[in-house]
């Protein structure tokens, strides 16, 4: 079709700014310390298991019960748990789980709700009432109590950890998505590339998504802290990944046995937790602040 | 008026259709062959053919969909695998406690989140605001078990004045009340300010102060007024999230209500009671959205009055 | 004029963080008297609004009137009051009433019961008796079936009712002074004479003196006694309605009142306009601050002019000055 070929300038003024926001969100008080925050963890779960290699706790069958429930001492900066293991060793490969498991969750997630919103905002009609029927059904769950109901039922392992974690998390992507993607739509550019002929699928990739997206880099740190909550709280029930993997959620599950006498094992895995997922939320918020006026896609 | 709620409930029936729907799916995930699953591994043959027979798992689709409804309507929402007993017996035995812990836990986040939001927004901008902000931040991010484990310790352990687990008398529900209202407060915080800040920067709070109100009628009558309804929106849709935290709560603090009873079933393979508590969980989610449309609808005025 | 109802002297206000240095409202010096319908005329941004929600402090944060300036009201320094006084007097002897009564009234809150509130907050009755007085002031601001209409919410209601039900609560603690902020602004010219009929008619009734802001020059010549004219957030030229729109003696009106088009324009010509735009902030312009639209402007106009008196007006401007000068030497 002639109009496809026509070298048209950008009919929408997609910001391509994205080198200015990191720097306004940078600029953002909290915007920044989130970004901070989750900036440490990551290099913790990435680099961290390489630099406790030779810690004999690193070794997921260590035992050694004469070492055990020692508070925080120069031998073991963070004190060690029930098995003697060194409790510092576990939360930093711990969070290697915990990222991963987030993550993938988050990124599942949105694989599955971002087409299904986009197309959901952009054909309305008979196929945005049934998927919003859809959404709506899985909203009537409490996120952590689907993600409970599916691993209990799916059966624990990663796989499902994820697929259960994921399954709370894509109504809310879906959502946001269709809502940015609605406004979009309703610009008349949109409407007067359609008049031009441009296929609708161009229309789509090109011009709608692009401006819908920061509604989605506004959402995917919120769903990172939530799905780190959830998979926490599955394992913190005994639900997640099966011992002796260290899992931030499941070490504090155990701690509280052990709550009368060794309370850092009950202080140090939360924090973990508490630490990274105020990071997400601080940084979403940043991002959403950044992003304010193009949260509908415009400059 | 009416028109808006028929078109709410209207609305909620298809939902309801699709919970009953998604838990009837549910156990039909579990690996295997469901009805051996629930048989339990000592079961002979025979056994898991009756059992399945007797919870509908035979037939077709279609047929076990039917026997799961009509089942579910009469109130048969199976048996459980380790008491025996009916699983409607077992929740309703167990539901008023999670109710209790729910609404003291909604109840308080509701005064104090209003108070704290309503402060803020007073003075926006204002070192007590950022503070109070900075409060709802922490809150949202804090893993409600830590803070269970966290209260605990504190009160339990160190200071010996609170109760650390069961529910025996009055003190026991202080510390998962207070722990399960961490969340929902920091967004009713977050919310009131956002909706205070528009309602006392409206013309009609120009108004109340022209005419002599003082600060205090302009705050808790006029403006908060109109700020109640994005309020009572917020606090419904977390009182459903709540029951997602009560969960974690009842587990911290041994509260035997039917989040406690949930854990224990799903470890026990006890799936018809899990099925139920999931069931019954979402349709009371259902039921206080429902409610909080009714909410909405009293409280705008224009929905009230036409036009 | 004998003793003035409010005497508004040296009145500055500022926004931000600094302001002094970036005044919105300029050496505003203004006098009410009592019964009198005074016009505050001016364009937007000339900082009428501003000056109005001043005198009973209703400039919200981060504005802020500025030390020095003085709201005389029978004797008392509206400026300098505590807030306890200023309440008795808000709603009670100097009530406002706005621009908007859509967003003006509160929209959860019936017609009669805001009406009400007004009554308990200056009077100790009881709800009853409040209910009583709220009816009775709508049938006396002109609202037909008041006792039911009392019973409706604002948005069950009439741009120009919903301007009568505040006119309502201000009057009914029988203020001495009414400030009336572009009340008809955002209504149908039809209704417009109608409210304005009802306010001459307060007027002529309790004696109440109404300060009334607009931008309309034919509000002004329907109503006014006196009128304040505003330019740039400082008054340029005060005086009796009759005078100051039969011979302005300032050229910003001169140039308002001719731009006016009336049945007796000369069609064939374009209308006559002030060139530029009205400035953002006072005290940007160092001299006059109309100067640089002002055909008239020479030397001396980079120098602030003072309010001189000009024949029964006093006008902020050396045209003026030096021609009643040379009139006051051609009578001498």
């Amino acid at each position: 079709m002639a109009a496809d070929t026509f070298n048209l300038p950008d009919l929408v003024p997609v910001s391509k700014g994205g080198r200015g926001k990191l720097s306004r969100l940078l600029h953002h008080p909290s915007g920044a310390v989130g970004l901070i925050l989750i900036a440490i963890w990551l290099v913790i779960a990435v680099a961290g298991p390489f630099l406790v290699t030779g810690n004999p706790s690193s070794s997921a069958s260590y035992q050694n019960i004469q070492d055990a429930l020692h508070g925080p001492s120069a031998a073991h900066l963070l004190g060690t748990d029930q098995l003697g293991r060194d409790e510092a060793v576990r939360l930093i490969e711990g969070a290697r789980y915990t990222l991963l498991i987030s993550a993938a969750a988050v990124i599942a997630g949105l694989a599955a709700g971002l087409p299904l919103g986009a197309l959901s905002g952009y054909l309305g009609g008979k196929f945005d009432l049934l998927a919003q029927r859809f959404v709506d059904i899985v909203l009537a769950f409490p996120s952590f109590l689907l993600a409970l109901a599916l691993v209990s039922f799916l059966g624990t392992g990663l796989r499902n950890l994820v697929i259960a974690i994921a399954a709370a998390s894509f109504p809310r992507f879906t959502r946001v998505v269709r809502a940015a993607v609605m406004s979009v739509v309703a610009h008349p550019y949109v409407e007067a590339a359609q008049a031009l002929g441009i296929r609708r699928r161009r229309i789509l990739f090109r011009h709608v998504l692009p401006n819908a997206m920061p509604a989605v880099f506004v959402q995917a740190p919120l769903e990172l802290g939530a799905a780190i909550l959830t998979a926490a709280g599955l394992g913190y029930l005994g639900f997640g990944v099966p011992q002796p993997t260290p899992e931030w959620g499941s070490m504090l599950g155990v701690a509280q046995n052990y709550i009368f006498g060794h309370s850092y094992l009950v202080t140090f895995p939360g924090l973990c937790v508490f630490t990274f997922v105020l990071g997400c939320n601080l940084a979403g918020g940043g991002l959403r602040d950044v992003f304010d006026p193009r949260l509908t896609g415009t400059t | 008026m009416r028109k808006f709620l028929m078109q709410r409930a209207g609305l909620a029936i298809p939902t309801v259709i699709g919970a009953v729907t998604f838990c009837f799916i549910l156990v039909r995930l579990l690996p295997g062959d469901p009805a051996r699953a629930i048989a339990g591994p000592q079961a002979t043959p025979a056994q898991v053919a009756h059992l399945r027979a007797q919870i509908g798992l035979d037939g077709t689709w279609i047929q076990q969909y039917a026997f799961y409804v009509t089942h579910l309507v009469r109130g048969d929402l199976g048996y459980s695998s380790v008491s025996g007993q009916p699983v409607l017996t077992e929740i309703a035995s167990h539901l008023p406690y999670t109710a209790e812990l729910a609404f003291c836990a909604i109840a308080l986040s509701l005064v104090a989140g209003v108070l704290l939001g309503t402060i803020a927004a007073s003075r926006p901008q204002s070192i007590v605001d950022t503070l109070i902000g900075g409060l709802s931040v922490i809150g949202v991010s804090i893993p409600v078990y830590w803070t269970g484990l966290l209260l605990v310790l504190v009160f339990a352990v160190d200071l010996r004045v609170l109760p650390a687990a069961g529910a025996s008398g009055w003190q026991s529900l202080i510390l998962p009340s207070v722990t399960l209202s961490l969340f929902p407060l920091a967004f009713i915080a977050r919310q009131t300010r956002s909706a205070m800040v528009g309602a006392l920067g409206e013309d009609y709070a120009r108004t109340a102060t022209a005419k002599g109100a003082s600060w205090p009628r302009l705050v808790f009558r006029h403006a908060l007024r109109n700020a109640a309804v994005p309020i009572v929106t917020v606090t419904g849709l977390e009182l459903g999230q709540l029951l997602g935290g009560a969960i974690l709560t009842e587990t911290v603090f041994a509260w035997p209500g039917l989040g406690q009873l949930l854990v224990q079933s799903i470890a026990a393979r006890d799936f018809q009671v899990v099925q139920g508590i999931v069931l019954v969980f979402a349709l009371i989610l259902i039921v206080v959205n429902l409610a909080t449309d009714v909410a909405y609808g009293l409280l705008e005025p224009r929905l009230r009055h036409g036009r | 004029m004998t003793t003035p109802l409010l005497s508004i002297r040296n009145l500055g206000v500022g926004f931000g963080r600094d302001p002094a240095a970036t005044p919105v409202v300029e050496d505003v010096d203004l006098d009410l008297g009592a019964g009198e319908i005074t016009c505050l005329l001016g364009e937007s941004g000339s900082g009428k609004t501003v000056t109005a929600l001043s005198i009973l402090r209703l400039i919200p944060r981060p504005g802020r009137i500025l030390p020095g300036s003085q709201l005389l009201f029978d004797g008392r320094d509206l400026a300098t009051l505590t807030r306890r006084e200023l309440r008795s007097v808000r709603g009670g002897e100097i009530s406002m009433i706005f621009q908007e009564p859509m967003t003006s009234l509160n929209p959860s809150f019936t017609c009669g019961a805001q009406v009400a509130e007004s009554v308990r907050l200056h009077s100790a009755v009881t709800r009853r008796q409040a209910w009583a007085r709220a009816v009775e002031l709508l049938d006396s601001v002109g609202i037909r079936d008041p006792a039911r209409r009392a019973r409706d919410f604002p948005h069950q209601l009439s741009g120009g009712m919903r301007q009568r039900v505040m006119i309502a609560m201000a009057l009914s603690s029988r203020p001495r002074l009414l400030i009336a902020d572009e009340p008809t602004t955002a209504l149908d010219v039809t209704i417009q004479a109608q409210i304005l009929d009802l306010l001459l008619a307060i007027r002529a009734e309790h004696g109440t003196a109404i300060l009334l802001i607009t931008h309309d020059v034919g509000v002004v010549a329907q109503v006014a006694d006196r009128i304040a004219v505003m330019y740039g957030g400082r008054l340029v030229l005060t005086g009796p309605a009759d005078d100051c729109l039969a011979q302005p003696a300032h050229p910003y009106l001169a140039g308002l009142l001719a731009s006016v088009p009336t049945l007796a324009s000369d069609r064939s010509k374009p209308l006559p306009v002030i060139p530029g735009a009205v400035p953002r902030l006072a005290g940007a312009a160092d001299g006059c601050g109309f100067a640089d639209r002002c055909a008239l402007r020479f030397a001396r106009c980079s120098e602030r002019p003072p309010m001189s008196e000009v024949g029964g007006q006093l006008s902020a401007c050396w045209v003026a000055e030096a021609a009643a000068v040379t009139a006051g030497g051609q009578h001498a």
